[in-house]
């Protein structure tokens, strides 16, 4: 997410968790993360979001194991699922008036956005507002 | 049942959850002064 968008001014950066907010905040501490560290044990945004939960193979199957080997190979490495494990993450930006501006559901649990697409929402966002 | 998913254009749930010093905010807080990128992870790291 860091080497995403940065850490900018313009925009504020939120991360949901599904941990209780003593574990949120002791990630976003050991992270050194500046971003907005938010807990929902109960999974009520996640949900709200359309967030669904995956079957055994979205996230324990072959993809998964896959995606984490690529990222081992680029130095990142996925941790341990916290409370549920077959809840699916994602991630959206929201506009000012609170419009959907991007949403990404990943297909697996390994499944990234491809480079640059939630960067470029960002800009793409910014540069409309601005305009 | 499934969740509906959400598309651009779509207006965002506001729903409150806890920050990490397990104060309540309500998610609309997040975007009501700029744009914010919601990032909701399945696990820590």
């Amino acid at each position: 997410m860091r080497g995403e968008i940065g850490e900018r001014d313009d925009i504020g950066v939120a991360l949901l968790t599904m941990g209780k907010p003593e574990q949120a905040a002791e990630f976003c501490r050991n992270q050194r993360l500046s971003y907005t560290c938010l807990s929902d044990p109960a999974r009520r945004s996640y949900r709200a979001f359309g967030l669904r939960r995956g079957s055994m193979a979205e996230v324990m199957g072959p993809a998964l194991a896959l995606a984490a080997l690529r990222a081992a190979g680029k130095g990142h490495f996925m941790g341990r699922p916290v409370d549920d494990v077959y809840q699916l993450g994602g991630i959206f930006l929201v506009d000012r008036q609170g419009r959907i501006a991007y949403a990404r559901y990943p297909r697996h649990a390994g499944d990234q956005p491809p480079a640059g697409e939630l960067k470029n929402a960002v800009l793409r966002l910014l540069t409309s507002a601005a305009g | 049942m499934a969740e509906q998913t959400l598309r651009p254009g779509d207006q965002a749930p506001d729903l409150e959850v806890d920050r990490a010093d397990g104060t309540p905010l309500a998610l609309a807080a997040l975007w009501r002064e700029r744009p914010a990128p919601l990032v909701f992870l399945r696990h820590y790291g």
